[in-house]
């Protein structure tokens, strides 16, 4: 899918000269996102919330919370009970003994969004694509108490590493991890007559939902990232989408805004599968249309997550029930 | 390759749980080996003979490991022992052979060398099994490698030298192991190292950077 582009006006070269974006990312967002300006300066001037989320396999959110208020940090509840907005924490949160024995994962609220979206029971047969660092992976691990069986896979082995590290510092005991290409699943023997009940797809992504942690990417930010990887997760999510049990779920994320790597990819499968869009509570609805490109009425319940509104990283999520 | 552990694997494993007083654990748990390989270091590379900046030349614990700034000794036994949920999660690991699966207890090689996830199920789950509990400073001091001095310990179980021993702080969070230099009747000796730092949890942020 080619990234769509538009014409600029004085304005849109105002707000990106004010706050040192490439216009055209500027003149693309001015189509989908309210109140651009305030968006801009969220991204461009103020630092990302940061969260927690409890490991409730090692402890419960209330005694997580008295430990840290013991050591005076300062934190605010959340929309999700396990996961603490961090305000103050006077120390390094990524380094304490609470941290090293799993006791909590640092993970913006978007993402656990993702995984609070998907219908969890216990002894559920799961499927993670793309799952490293392990923040969804092993959240799905404690929400199914660490029963059933989690598949994650993952193509990178550098980035194994670093799954292997999340996934026993959580003391998840309900994962398997496989090195395998998340575009080469149905090649493989494991994945080629499995199904799973639920599907997680977190596509890799042009990140620009990540811009405000990493403000470096809007100078490098590009439409090749955005052809490229909207044509990868167009085979991701087909093969994603085929893994999934009739009556079973796919939820598809990533952390970009471009609509040609979330409501596009996802309006794809409606030619192929027969699926539904499910709504979720939090964020926005997704769009319908972009450009002159008219897409699925129901991709409206499909979510998305910007800074300025939801005090998260900018994100996406959609609900897919595979029928 | 993860396979069942053969009868004598068993018998070894029950009683290496037995000595850390989590023997319960080992029956209700489904556990499997791997032969092969494991990317996932728990010894920290300061046991290195060769290293002349090593503080325990004698000491024989090597590291398992593929990454080049570790010495991995090639006559330590690469038998890990993986602890999984459930049987229908045993039967699919032995039929698919992934990358990793379930949580690593620890190694065999003649001794049974537990892992960090091993020592926080003692810490959680046993009321017998070695140990010392030692002063905050100290434990902060051992997530970053450091070895323990007599004046640092609170108090301890009773146990010989070059006893594996689970290094905890005072509210009896699990630190690391430890291999005591003394028996625990003389362990209090001031200025002194009375236990070398095996691994601890610190290892996973030295890991991580």
């Amino acid at each position: 899918m080619k990234c769509i582009l538009f014409s600029d006006s004085d304005y849109i070269q105002k707000l990106s000269n004010k706050y040192s974006f490439q216009t055209w990312m500027v003149s693309r967002y001015d189509k989908y996102v309210s109140d651009l300006e305030e968006f801009l300066k969220t991204i461009n001037e103020i630092s990302s919330r940061r969260y927690i989320r409890t490991n409730t396999l090692k402890i419960s959110p209330d005694k997580l919370k008295k430990i840290l208020l013991k050591k005076e940090c300062v934190i605010k509840t959340t929309n999700l009970d396990e996961v603490f907005e961090l305000i103050n924490t006077g120390y390094p949160i990524g380094a304490s003994l609470e941290y090293l024995l799993g006791y909590y994962y640092l993970q913006d609220l978007s993402s656990c969004y993702a995984v609070d979206a998907m219908e969890l029971n216990e002894n559920m047969k799961i499927l993670d694509i793309a799952a490293s660092p392990g923040g969804k992976t092993t959240y799905i691990s404690q929400k199914l108490n660490n029963t059933g069986l989690i598949y994650a896979v993952e193509s990178d082995k550098k980035r194994l590493k670093k799954l292997v590290f999340n996934t026993t510092r959580c003391g998840s005991k309900n994962i398997s991890i496989y090195n395998i290409d998340g575009l080469s699943l149905s090649l493989s023997k494991i994945f080629s007559e499995a199904k799973f009940d639920n599907v997680i797809l977190d596509a890799p992504c042009s990140c620009d939902g990540v811009i405000q942690k990493d403000r470096f990417r809007k100078k490098t930010y590009s439409t090749k990232s955005i052809d490229y990887c909207s044509t990868r997760q167009l085979n991701m999510i087909n093969q994603a989408v085929s893994l999934v049990k009739p009556g079973g779920t796919l939820l598809y994320s990533t952390c970009s805004y471009s609509p040609e790597e979330n409501e596009f990819v996802v309006n794809s499968l409606f030619d192929k599968h027969d699926i539904i869009i499910e709504p979720y509570k939090y964020g926005v609805p997704g769009l319908t249309s972009f450009g002159d490109h008219q897409l699925d009425k129901s991709l409206k319940n499909t979510r998305r997550f910007y800074p300025h509104i939801h005090n998260t990283l900018g994100f996406f999520i959609a609900k897919i029930h595979v029928k | 390759m993860y396979r069942i552990p053969t009868k004598n694997e068993i018998t070894f494993l029950k009683r290496a749980f037995n000595i850390w007083g989590v023997f319960e654990v080992f029956e209700r748990s489904s556990i499997l080996i791997k032969e092969d390989s494991i990317d996932v270091v728990i010894y920290s590379n300061r046991y290195n003979p060769n290293n002349k900046s090593s503080k325990n030349k004698n000491c024989k614990i090597q590291v398992n490991s593929k990454f080049k700034d570790y010495n991995f000794d090639k006559t330590l036994s690469k038998k890990g022992v993986f602890l999984l949920n459930s049987d229908d999660h045993k039967i699919d690991v032995i039929k698919n052979q992934p990358y990793y699966a379930g949580l690593l207890m620890g190694y065999i090689h003649k001794k049974f060398f537990p892992s960090l996830s091993f020592l926080e199920i003692v810490a959680t789950k046993s009321i017998s099994f070695p140990y010392i509990i030692i002063k905050e400073q100290a434990a902060n001091l051992v997530l970053y490698g450091r070895d323990v001095f007599g004046y640092s310990i609170l108090s301890s179980s009773i146990f010989d030298e070059n006893t594996l021993v689970l290094i905890m702080n005072s509210d009896r969070k699990p630190l690391g192991l430890g291999k005591t230099r003394y028996p625990s009747s003389v362990i209090f000796k001031e200025n002194t190292v009375v236990v070398s730092n095996i691994s601890d949890y610190g290892y996973y942020l030295r890991e991580e950077n």
